[in-house]
């Protein structure tokens, strides 16, 4: 009560919380979003919950949410039968080279238009804006069918066999994140509002664009960096078609995301109930927990450019 | 008259740092973007299945295919009730939700943590989850509940037919809602509470106040995000694909193209449906471009 006396702004202030029927309405808005909360974090719980369970407590016609007794022991037996470990690490390889990839190169480029400003960037900005509602999708036999030319030359040319290099497979995985416009304007907007003193400053000083972008411009970017490259990590760890169709050969460097889709989608392998909910609870743990950690930084990100994941 | 090789240069002095720089950046963008994009125009004139390269050139034979191709006719329609649909719900709850919370000083931290968690989830593991809860079954999440109320169950997604694609809306929403809401907030929160107080003192009331100072405030967002939405419809894809599969009733532009190119293998045909899609995705960019782009000129002349 003490909080909305002293509310100031908005459409309801102290002054209209006087009246009785202006509390009773701001009492049912508060209400209405504690069941809006709940139906946000309800699917989650529901599965983390049911991962507990026998087969039999969750596929049954009275609901319950809470599982009669939770077994720790469940989870690291279906963790070792599956050998999630594995698809975890894949995961996280594909993640870590994928935001490298992301911040260099789509910070480089946006570096370059934003700032050197070299004759005809222009030009280069709206080629690559242009692209910016494409999803990858629309391309992937071409793209898939370049990739595999690509691999068979080198292949020619150091005389070995690249699909069976392990992890090479990988390269391209990450390097897609390399040219993507979403990033690329995310990072252009930040630096386009850097005073253009501090880059004339350095110049002058003697230092050549590289050192600029290495020692100010990215000391100076760590803001935008890090929601780069937590959209990255989400981005990558969710992707599934690309990686699906690198790993066909080797699927023991599959990551987990490629595991799920195979599973529902392309029902490749017979799995049990029981997996099928623990492999999508250990999907949506990592990013979670990036989210609880990361969330203030997000917000912040969303209000300054008015652009979402 | 100058010498035009101390042009050239001077030219090639000036920019060259430039141009090293952003190189490996669009040789990715040049690989992974524009090569494809442009090898998709030149697949859908030929006759290729198989990924095999040599194939004859046919025209526009493949475009003719798959506009007599009742799926993707199909697929062009539902994209037209998808973007209806996603009007009606998705697009009004996030304006909505963030209303509501700008308003509260209660528990604002943990409902907007709250309601951004499902973005977080990744799509088909989302998704994924949703194909429990609207099972047919009466095992199903949704039934089980409904059961537990006393009302028999329900066959979600089939009956009737269409109601496959709003509820695929509505678990688009459930998802996305909350990310689109920190945006409509962020502006909010930007109102001054003078506009608010002149208004009040004007005698209008907490209706006539929020159509006078709120809304006007987030209308240059609602515009940009509208446009975004109808963009995002444009892509679904893994949503219909896990929950829905084969039902025709829901089938998507992209999921068509998926299953022509990928799972078919008819390269060709895929390309063709490529193009198209592109081609809408391309003209929606550049209005959203252009809008956002008066918008930014809006600020600066203030």
């Amino acid at each position: 009560m003490k909080k909305l006396k002293r509310k100031r702004g908005g459409i309801f202030n102290f002054s209209d919380y006087k009246s009785l029927k202006a509390r009773i309405l701001y009492l049912l808005v508060i209400i209405l979003l504690v069941i809006i909360f709940i139906i946000s974090i309800f699917p989650p719980l529901w599965l983390l919950l049911s991962s507990f369970k026998e087969t039999d407590q969750v596929l049954t016609k009275n609901f319950s949410l809470f599982p009669k007794s939770i077994e720790l022991i469940r989870i690291v037996e279906v963790w070792n039968q599956f050998d999630f470990g594995r698809y975890y690490l894949n995961s996280f390889l594909l993640v870590a080279g994928a935001v490298i990839s992301s911040i260099l190169f789509n910070g480089l480029l946006a570096y370059g238009v934003a700032v050197i400003k070299p004759k005809g960037s222009h030009v280069i900005d709206l080629l690559v804006m242009s692209t910016l509602m494409i999803p990858a999708i629309i391309n992937i036999s071409p793209l898939y069918m370049n990739i595999v030319n690509l691999f068979n030359s080198l292949g020619d040319i150091f005389n070995t066999n690249v699909w069976n290099i392990p992890y090479f497979t990988y390269l391209p995985l990450w390097l897609i994140y390399g040219a993507n416009a979403y990033y690329y304007i995310l990072f252009r907007i930040y630096f386009a509002k850097i005073p253009k003193t501090i880059f004339d400053a350095a110049k002058i000083d003697g230092a050549n664009n590289w050192q600029i972008f290495r020692y100010i411009l990215v000391p100076l970017s760590i803001p935008i960096i890090s929601v780069v490259g937590i959209f990255t990590i989400i981005a990558a760890w969710s992707d599934f078609l690309l990686p699906s169709l690198m790993t066909q050969i080797n699927q023991s460097e599959q990551p987990i995301m490629v595991k799920l889709y195979n599973m529902f989608v392309n029902q490749t392998a017979q799995v049990t109930f029981q997996e099928r909910l623990m492999t999508i609870m250990f999907s949506i743990i990592p990013p979670i927990i990036l989210f609880v950690i990361f969330q203030k930084r997000i917000a912040e990100n969303v209000a300054t450019t008015g652009l979402k994941e | 008259m100058q010498n035009p090789f101390s042009n050239s240069r001077k030219f090639m002095k000036k920019n060259m740092g430039g141009y090293l720089l952003i190189l490996p950046s669009l040789l990715l963008f040049t690989f992974f973007v524009w090569l494809p994009l442009l090898k998709n125009v030149q697949l859908s004139f030929y006759d290729i299945t198989n990924y095999t390269m040599d194939g004859t050139f046919v025209g526009f034979d493949n475009y003719k295919a798959i506009f007599n191709n009742p799926l993707f006719l199909r697929s062009l329609f539902n994209t037209l009730q998808y973007i209806f649909w996603s009007l009606i719900i998705g697009f009004m709850v996030p304006i909505f939700l963030a209303v509501l919370l700008s308003e509260i000083v209660h528990f604002k931290g943990l409902f907007r943590t709250g309601l951004n968690i499902p973005n977080f989830i990744p799509g088909i593991a989302a998704m994924a989850i949703w194909v429990y809860f609207f099972r047919s079954e009466q095992s199903g999440v949704l039934n089980s509940l409904l059961n537990n109320l006393g009302i028999s169950q329900v066959n979600w997604l089939y009956s009737p037919p269409w109601s496959a694609i709003p509820l695929i809306v509505l678990t688009m929403t459930w998802k996305s809602a909350g990310a689109t809401m920190l945006i409509y907030l962020a502006v909010l929160q930007t109102i001054d509470e003078s506009y608010y107080e002149a208004a009040r003192i004007e005698g209008a009331n907490a209706w006539q106040r929020m159509r006078i100072v709120t809304f006007p405030t987030l209308l240059t967002n609602i515009k940009t995000l509208l446009i975004l939405q109808i963009i995002a419809v444009f892509q679904v894809f893994y949503e219909p694909l896990l929950l829905t599969k084969q039902n025709p009733y829901s089938y998507s532009l992209l999921q068509i193209l998926y299953k022509t190119a990928i799972q078919d293998m008819e390269v060709s045909e895929g390309a063709a449906m490529g193009v198209v899609v592109a081609l809408f995705l391309f003209i929606l960019t550049f209005i959203y471009l252009k809008v956002t782009s008066t918008n930014e000129g809006k600020v600066r002349k203030r």
